[in-house]
Parts: C-alpha cells; structure tokens; sequence
C-alpha cells in the first residue's frame, strides 16, 4: 500500500532557499500555489523535529503531483559563500521517483526556476529539456512564470498574471494589517514562519474584501 | 525596504481610517509587463501602465485627489511603501479671491 497521497492531486511541493534574500520571492510563490487552487507544501512546515529531513522530503515529493524548484542558489550570493546544493539535489530526488517510484507518480509535473535563463547549463546540463523558466529575481516575473506553467498542467482556468499580481498588493495591505494588530515588530515580520503566512493569505481568502 | 517611522506611522493610520470607513483605493505597482500600473480597488481587470514610477504615481494622486480615494503606493515586491490620503475637496467660495 503506497502512503501519503491523500490530496496528491491538489498538493504542491516547494523546493527553494529560505534565505532572508529569498523571502520576496517565496511569498509571491506561496500565494500564487494558493490563488491557482493548490496546496502548497514545504518542508519548513513540517515541523517534527524527531523525523530526518531527507525523510520529510521524500514524503512531500510522494505525496504532490506538482513540484517547483528553484535552483538559483546553485551560484553563491556573494564572494566566499558557497553554492547550495540541497535544491538541486531534492529535485534529482522528484525526477527520479517518476521513473523510479509507484506508478502514479509517473504524472508527476515540475517546474524548475532559475534566476536567469540559460546559468544552470554551466553546473547542471543533466537537466536541459526539461520545463525551465527564469524569473531574474524578480517576484512579479516568477508569480507569472509559476501561473503560466499551473496553467498548461492543470487544465485549470486561472487568472492572468496581472490580475494575481494586483491581488498580491491587495493581500500585502490585509498582511500588514494584521501583522500590526498583532504588533508584530518589523523583525518578527523578515523571521515570519511559512505556516503563519500561509495561514493570513487562509484568512484573507475568506475575508470580505478578497474577491 | 525598511520604513521610517513616519512612514509606518502613515500607513497605520490609512489601515485604521480604511477599517472605519470602508473607502476603496487608487493603487500604484509595478507592472507585470514592465514599468509602473495605477487601478482602482474593485476593477482589478482595468489598469493604466507607466514607463516610470513618477508618471504613475502623478496620474494616481490626481486619480485618488478627484476620486477622494486613498492612495497606496507599493515596493518593487508588492509590499507597502507609503499611504495617502487626499486633501479635501475645494468648496464654493474657498478661492481665496
């Protein structure tokens, strides 16, 4: 009996760094998974500590059809740091399960972003061919990116690029709000957990003014 | 982008006064396609684009100061860079001639 795929057909897995430079461009992703109608899931959201990460991985990568992964890390941010490898790695581990895995997870689909179009071929060329997008850095690029590939794999009817990104500004104002009222300090704001931002963009979605 | 005090302090006021009143807004953001887009709160389908962000926020503060809407101007990452409120409207005789 395979486990795990309760929600498989509406869940999303996140792969991508959760570096303070990332954080713009993770929040734009997060309410992009949720606006186009799936589930987006992480592995900072699980939060066991007594499971082995590798082991909280491979059970999100079995238990999403969707995947995105985002391997700009595979540069260093800046001179004497060191390249990331955990991304690339998580996304051999999801490529590999559709050959390797049960057979329902031959309909896996993934997405790999980079920052810029063709840099991964320098250090990863095993990956050309497969559906890979840019989104130069910028969170309004790749939450149009992200919409244009759920697009194609969905089958889903899904507002355009402009009309998520409005939303997101929209959001942003609720977000703040919120963050206020719970006198959340602007460095509570930069160390925000996923799940808790997960669960405003939840609170926003029912709210009056949101549609 | 880090706020100043003033800054926050104004955008927690316009959040308060918003929550009070219900007032739609005039949003400026950066564009999907490039440069800057000012639209109205509710009409999410229609939007004016800018090559730069002067443009749009000269056109979004005359757009909110005839609307008598609040104006929100938004970072390059859609967050909250300042929050306006328009003057009040010129009343007969107020001229000053």
């Amino acid at each position: 009996m395979v486990r795990g795929f309760d929600g498989f057909e509406s869940s999303l897995f996140i792969n991508c760094p959760f570096d303070r430079e990332y954080v713009p461009l993770l929040h734009s992703l997060v309410f992009v998974v949720f606006e186009c109608g799936l589930q987006p899931r992480l592995a900072s959201d699980q939060t066991d500590s007594g499971h082995v990460r590798i082991d909280k991985i491979r059970n999100l990568i079995r238990s999403c059809r969707y995947s995105v992964h985002d391997i700009s890390r595979i540069e260093a941010l800046r001179p004497g740091d060191e390249p990331r490898f955990n991304m690339p790695f998580e996304l051999g581990l999801d490529l590999g399960c559709r050959y390797y895995g049960a057979p329902r997870l031959r309909d896996k689909q993934c997405l790999i972003l980079e920052k810029e179009r063709y840099r991964y071929q320098r250090v990863l060329s095993d990956i050309s061919g497969n559906d890979i997008r840019a989104h130069e850095g910028d969170p309004k690029v790749l939450m149009s990116e992200v919409r244009n590939w759920l697009r194609v794999v969905t089958d889903k009817v899904l507002p355009s690029g402009d009309i998520l990104w409005k939303r997101f500004s929209l959001f942003r104002i609720h977000l703040a709000h919120m963050l206020e009222e719970l006198r959340f300090s602007e460095r509570d704001v930069e160390a925000l957990e996923i799940v808790e931002y997960i669960g405003f963009i939840k609170n926003w979605k029912t709210s009056p003014g949101s549609n | 982008m880090r706020l100043t005090e003033a800054e926050r302090a104004a955008i927690i006021a316009g959040m308060r006064k918003l929550k009070a009143e219900g007032k739609d807004r005039v949003h400026v953001i950066t564009s999907v396609r490039r440069g800057w887009a000012v639209f109205r709160e509710g009409t999410e389908g229609k939007h004016k684009t800018f090559r730069t962000k002067e443009e749009a926020v000269s056109y979004a503060r005359e757009l909110a100061r005839r609307l008598q809407k609040d104006l929100v101007i938004h970072t390059w990452d859609g967050g909250l860079e300042s929050w306006e409120s328009p003057p009040p409207p010129q009343t007969a005789g107020s001229s000053g001639l």
